[in-house]
């Protein structure tokens, strides 16, 4: 859907990326993770159009059309609207402005946000709800999503997450998401991709990479490719491995638990940080 | 999204002409509280609309991404479908039309409120109003603060005035800012926004979101890049093409110092100057005062260094007492306190005034002995280096001195002294005849002129009293040939004053050189030989043209002589010689055409003199006077005006010439040179009225 290829950039004084590539695939659910100031909102940037590569070539899929900025959407905490604007001016200025015929959200009804209020008056979720309605009136077929889920309150937060379900599930939109938070949207996303400096460090399907990363407790230190992170815990010894596979410990006494995303992904920050 | 920027900038448009006239109320009533209560609205009013066009400008470029700072929907606006390019636009045309729209209205606006200047004229405002508006835009994105862009703006601001101000001289006189030279300056300004405007364009679409700054420092990078080059080949060009100057327009025009210093008391020029010193003072013989004016006319001394350090003011002041004592003295004296009183039947005024012009006498001894000294001298010859700084003699005082001397004649002539009052005239009259001639600066020249004219009248002024003698009016006859133009012409003057003008460019007197970069503006910009030109051109005008009678003068030399218009001329003269043009368009000239009337003047009034002196000689009583004219050698003389024979009007007892305007008025008489009317000079018939003409009354 979205293929970059060796793209480069970098702001003045810091190179962000310098030969990336990667490709978002249609209707998959990718999330984005790295420690902070890899470059992820960067990229999203960079797929949506906001930001240029200065070297290198991002090609866009033939199914978004002529235009296919109009099918890519970015949400982001940091993004605002036009705050002086009510929201039905900011509803005639976006659907005017993306050449939408008819816009009726049930998004903004079950949020309860109509009327004459101003945007500046919105709590920031209601902002992101609001502006994930006026996104989805576009119909995009593709939705970058930027750190937005720990602005809301549960019931926000819940109503979000189900109205990307339905999206990823009725419509087919490739979803990429940036996020530090992965229990809630570990039932959404498919593919995980790891950036560590400047290049793809992981990119795997959740499941395979759930199949593959382990924690092996042993009583000894076992040294060797696939460990990403030891910690020694009292008498034994802990392993974050990956990839891992079966007789990898050898004649070893060992135990195998499997991890959540949020196990595997701080694993893999921590061995950075480490 | 054009319909929102449509009413964004329908509201900023609105808000301006809100804020305008709440600025402009409040304003005025400052200005005339604080600087002048009679300040007139007529006066404020296009300054602060030409003010807020500029202003109106600038903020609709630096406001172009205004809204989206402020509420910091830049990544919103970015994220949707739009190109930069249509997204930039967008942005734009609406701001284009209200750009155009305001100056259509300045514009309508300036042809139904007239007088409504717009300063420069409309190449120049256009210029300046669009720079604003460019550079505002690429520098919209640089800040988020208000204040850090007020900065900015302050500072083109500042750039640009001094711009004008260093380049042009001419900032402070708005109607001034339509010369060639500031147009060039304002195209020159336009081209470099609009540098700057197409790197904003060309970098608006790889901004970088994390340093506005950037954008900006990029944008004028890529135009230094992209447009500097030529820009500098250009530069190097117009350097070059300024390096070809004219040749020297008048190698032949030189007048250097020719001073006898052996023979200073022989040269009445010298007691012109030495006039006004100090009473007290022997000026023969005082080595101080004979020093002081060597270093100004002997070229054995460094005249420029003198010349330039000559305390004229401090020198004026000492004859400063006697002036006031004179006003003092002719207090109650209106008619003889007038510039120039050369009305021909004044005698009774002047005998009206005879106890006051005789005690003027007693106080006036020295400078009338002086002043007669300078009669009695056989040459006249002005030393005056052509310089521009070159001081002047005590010109008040020859006046002053000249008509007492006058006055004098008059009441000698009344009280019957014929031959005291005859001596006087004649030798003044020889005399101005002689500083006419030769006199270099043209202000000298004129003053001269004018005394002689004075000197003239008051001739004829003694003619018409009763029982004037025969031989005065053989002595006139004798002794005031006839007049020619190589005697009463302006040759000497228009060089001088034109080398004085050389003299101010070659030494670069003029204000720009008081600053490094006006020096530096000068020595690329400024072809000495050109300039020099544009003044040359007018005073070789005035030279060949007061070689032919006004009469034969074409009709389109009406205009002749009040601008000089060769700077405009030639294929690249907008780029040639600026800083030439602009020192030539701020170098003040005379009205060559009214000097050249005033010598024609000086020559019908000798013509006319002499046809009264063989009036009278000739006048039997009973002749009819038009016959008798017929029969006088000197009225075979031709009217310079008219290029026929001077005319004679017998109800109002006068001759006359047709003067300047060249209409017959009948002898109805100019009070002023260049005006309507006739120069004339009445001629008191001693005859009784049945027997051939009538005698008309003296008109006081």
């Amino acid at each position: 859907m979205i293929a970059m290829d060796r793209i480069a950039f970098s702001y003045p004084r810091r190179e962000i990326f310098n030969d990336f590539s990667l490709d978002i695939r249609a209707g998959e659910a990718t999330l984005i993770t790295g420690v902070n100031g890899e470059g992820k909102t960067t990229l999203l940037r960079l797929m949506a159009g906001i930001l240029l590569p200065q070297r290198g070539t991002i090609v866009y899929d033939r199914a978004l059309g002529p235009e296919p900025r109009a099918k890519i959407a970015l949400i982001s905490d940091q993004m605002n609207l036009y705050e002086d604007m009510s929201l039905a001016e900011a509803i005639r200025f976006h659907t005017t402005t993306c050449g939408i015929q008819a816009f009726d959200s049930p998004l903004l009804r079950k949020a309860g946000l109509t009327g004459t209020q101003k945007i500046r008056r919105l709590s920031k979720g209601q902002k992101l709800i609001f502006h994930l309605a006026l996104l989805l009136a576009s119909q995009p077929q593709v939705l970058l999503i930027d750190e937005v889920i720990h602005s809301m309150d549960v019931v926000l937060r819940e109503l979000f997450l189900d109205t990307l379900l339905d999206m990823i599930q009725d419509r087919r939109v490739s979803l990429v998401m940036v996020n530090l938070n992965y229990h809630e949207i570990e039932t959404i996303i498919e593919r995980v991709v790891l950036i560590q400096n400047g290049r793809v460090a992981v990119d795997e399907g959740l499941d395979a990479l759930k199949d593959g990363a382990k924690r092996v407790d042993c009583r000894e230190k076992i040294p060797g490719d696939g460990v990403i992170h030891a910690t020694r815990l009292g008498d034994h010894y802990e392993h974050i491995v990956y990839p891992y596979r079966p007789g990898w410990e050898g004649d070893r006494q060992i135990t195998v638990h499997s991890l959540n995303l949020h196990e595997i992904v701080r694993a893999f920050m921590g061995g950075f940080y480490a | 999204m054009l319909r929102k920027e449509i009413s964004d900038t329908l509201k900023l448009s609105v808000g301006t002409v809100f804020v305008f006239f709440i600025v402009v109320a409040y304003a005025f009533l400052l200005v005339r509280l604080v600087v002048d209560a009679e300040f007139p609205f007529s006066e404020f009013l296009p300054l602060m609309v030409f003010i807020t066009m500029l202003g109106f400008s600038f903020y609709l470029g630096i406001s172009l991404f205004a809204e989206e700072k402020n509420q910091r929907a830049f990544e919103y606006l970015l994220s949707l479908r739009f190109t930069r390019t249509r997204l930039l636009w967008n942005k734009l045309l609406p701001r284009f039309v209200a750009l155009s729209a305001a100056a259509v209205l300045y514009h309508i606006l300036s042809l139904f409120l007239r007088p409504f200047p717009v300063p420069g004229g409309w190449i120049v405002f256009l210029a300046v109003y669009m720079s604003l508006f460019l550079a505002a835009v690429s520098m919209s994105l640089v800040h988020r603060s208000h204040i850090t862009t007020m900065v900015y703006a302050l500072a083109l601001f500042m750039i640009t005035y001094a711009i004008f101000a260093l380049f042009t001289m001419q900032f402070q006189e708005l109607d001034l800012w339509g010369h060639a030279e500031v147009k060039f300056v304002a195209v020159c300004l336009f081209l470099v926004a609009a540098t700057a405007f197409i790197g904003f364009c060309l970098h608006f679409r790889r901004m970088d979101l994390g340093n506005m700054t950037r954008l900006f420092l990029r944008s004028v990078g890529s135009a230094a890049r992209y447009l500097g080059l030529p820009l500098l080949v250009l530069l190097i060009a117009w350097i070059v093409l300024n390096r070809f100057d004219a040749r020297d327009p008048a190698p032949g025009w030189t007048m250097t110092p020719s001073g006898s210093p052996q023979a200073d008391q022989d040269n009445g020029f010298w007691h012109l100057w030495t006039l006004s010193e100090r009473p007290d003072l022997d000026v023969e013989s005082d080595q101080q005062v004979i020093l002081k004016y060597r270093r100004l006319l002997d070229p054995r001394f460094d005249l420029d260094r003198y010349v330039e350090h000559y305390e004229y003011w401090t020198n004026k002041a000492t004859y400063r007492d006697y002036a006031k004592k004179r006003n003092t003295i002719l207090k109650g004296h209106a008619d003889l306190l007038s510039p120039w009183d050369i009305r021909p039947y004044r005698s009774t005024a002047i005998t009206t005034a005879r106890e006051a012009i005789l005690r003027l006498r007693r106080e006036s001894a020295v400078y009338l002995d002086r002043y007669d000294r300078m009669l009695g001298c056989d040459r006249f010859e002005d030393l005056t280096a052509p310089r521009f700084k070159s001081p002047l003699p005590n010109l008040l005082a020859w006046m002053h001195i000249a008509k007492l001397y006058n006055w004098l004649a008059i009441l000698a002539a009344a009280d019957g002294r014929w031959e005291e009052a005859e001596a006087k005239l004649l030798a003044h009259s020889e005399c101005l005849r002689k500083a006419v001639t030769h006199s270099r600066l043209l202000l000298v020249h004129l003053v001269a002129k004018g005394i002689l004219a004075d000197t003239l009248n008051t001739l004829a002024v003694v003619m018409n009293l009763e029982g004037c003698p025969e031989r005065f009016f053989r002595a006139i006859l004798g002794r005031i040939p006839e007049a020619n133009i190589a005697a009463l012409g302006s040759e000497t003057a228009f060089k001088a004053d034109y080398l004085a003008f050389a003299d101010y460019i070659e030494k670069r007197h003029f204000s720009l050189s008081d600053h490094w970069l006006g020096r530096l503006l000068g020595a690329l910009f400024l072809q000495e030989n050109r300039t020099k030109g544009y003044l040359h051109r007018p005073y070789a005008d005035a030279i060949a043209l007061e070689k032919i009678p006004p009469h034969r003068w074409k009709t389109n030399a009406a205009d002749w002589g009040k601008r000089y218009g060769r700077s405009r001329q030639g294929l690249l003269w907008w780029i040639q010689n600026p800083v030439g043009k602009s020192v030539a368009d701020t170098a003040a000239i005379t009205n060559l055409r009214s000097v050249v009337h005033k010598s024609y003047n000086l020559i019908a009034i000798v013509d006319l003199l002499r046809i009264s002196a063989e009036f009278r000689l000739r006048d039997d009583g009973t002749t009819p006077v038009e016959t008798l004219l017929e029969d006088l050698t000197a009225y075979r003389r031709k009217d310079p005006y008219s290029g026929r024979s001077y005319g004679w009007n017998g109800e109002r007892g006068v001759l006359y010439s047709h003067g300047p305007d060249l209409d017959d008025d009948r002898g109805l008489r100019s009070y002023l040179p260049d005006r309507d009317g006739d120069l004339i000079l009445p001629v008191r018939l001693q005859r009784d009225p049945g027997r051939g003409g009538a005698n008309p009354a003296p008109e006081e």
